[in-house]
């Protein structure tokens, strides 16, 4: 109520209407980027063939993860410089949702390492560190549930999730510190080890994602704004305040 | 690697991305449903309260009044 009263009805449905367009926007470049991926590019000439086709949504989605654990340290630096609590929700989200696409890359780099290497899992290094940062951000909700204290949660989640995100630089150049892991090196200094138009299809893909990304973050957003007002206003309503 | 072969993974793969991202709308979409629904009762319960609230010029006086 609160929150509908402070925000405005009409900054409430604008908010919903811009992350329905969103919404859109991500549905219409992620079919382009199936459709291109299918159709127009063309089938791998190296021994991968058909199977590099997992590549355009897979490393997509892993940048995408990288994404995420971005936003959520600088959204958790913000909150410890200025201690509002919306930045703490968009860092819990920004975590949630790199979870999610991390969880995906995972299981979508084990079916195609099965297809390319004949193998489910390799620990080689940008396998690893991706593990890594799995469970340092799985850590990151356990941690945060473990403290009851609004404020202390806060601040420690936000040390944790800058503590985390040393893994995400580690993770991106894994494969340019240990060239001779088993992940190929795609982008390098001298260019796209691909031809235009499997770049063009990767730069849908991935362009999409990161629209996905942002429509699923004010989303969160927006859930848990109004989640927290309608939680304070119980709790006013139980002290026997006025709404 | 023949295509057949490679065929069931790429399905396997991009099932398993849809199944995600499927699975997470489910969950906002409950989560929306509800808060919908939470925001709805408490409305209608500040709309209760105001309703019988009394209004200060239908207050009669009464014998606590003066004390």
């Amino acid at each position: 109520m609160r929150y509908l009263q402070r925000q405005g009805p009409l900054n409430v449905l604008r908010a919903a209407v811009a992350t329905r367009l969103l919404f859109v926007w991500a549905a219409v470049l992620l079919a382009a980027g199936l459709l291109l991926a299918f159709i127009v590019a063309p089938t791998d000439a190296s021994s991968m063939g058909f199977s590099q086709k997992i590549f355009y949504f897979h490393v997509s989605i892993a940048e995408t993860a990288l994404v995420a654990y971005a936003v959520a340290a600088v959204s958790a630096l913000l909150f410890l410089r200025r201690r509002e609590a919306r930045y703490d929700r968009l860092s819990l989200a920004a975590v949630r949702l790199g979870l999610l696409f991390s969880a995906l890359v995972m299981a979508t780099g084990m079916i195609w390492g099965k297809a390319a290497w004949g193998v489910w899992w390799a620990w080689e290094p940008r396998l690893s560190t991706f593990l890594v940062a799995l469970l340092l951000y799985g850590a990151y909700l356990v941690v945060r549930a473990a403290i009851d204290d609004e404020a202390r949660r806060a601040t420690v989640a936000a040390v944790f999730s800058i503590f985390a995100f040393m893994d995400v630089p580690i993770t991106f150049f894994a494969t340019r510190f240990q060239p001779e892991g088993l992940h190929p090196v795609v982008f390098t200094s001298q260019g796209a080890g691909m031809d235009g138009v499997m770049l063009s299809t990767f730069i849908v893909c991935t362009v999409g994602m990161i629209v996905l990304l942002a429509a699923m973050l004010r989303l969160e957003l927006l859930m848990g704004s109004v989640s927290d007002e309608l939680r304070e206003s119980r709790d006013v309503s139980e002290r026997g305040l006025d709404l | 690697m023949s295509i057949e072969e490679a065929v069931v993974y790429v399905a396997a793969a991009y099932a398993v991305i849809f199944a995600g991202v499927l699975g997470w709308a489910a969950v906002a979409a409950h989560r929306v449903g509800s808060l919908r629904r939470q925001v709805e009762a408490l409305r209608r319960a500040v709309e209760g309260e105001v309703a019988h609230e009394p209004v200060v010029g239908d207050l009669q006086p009464t014998a606590d009044d003066d004390s």
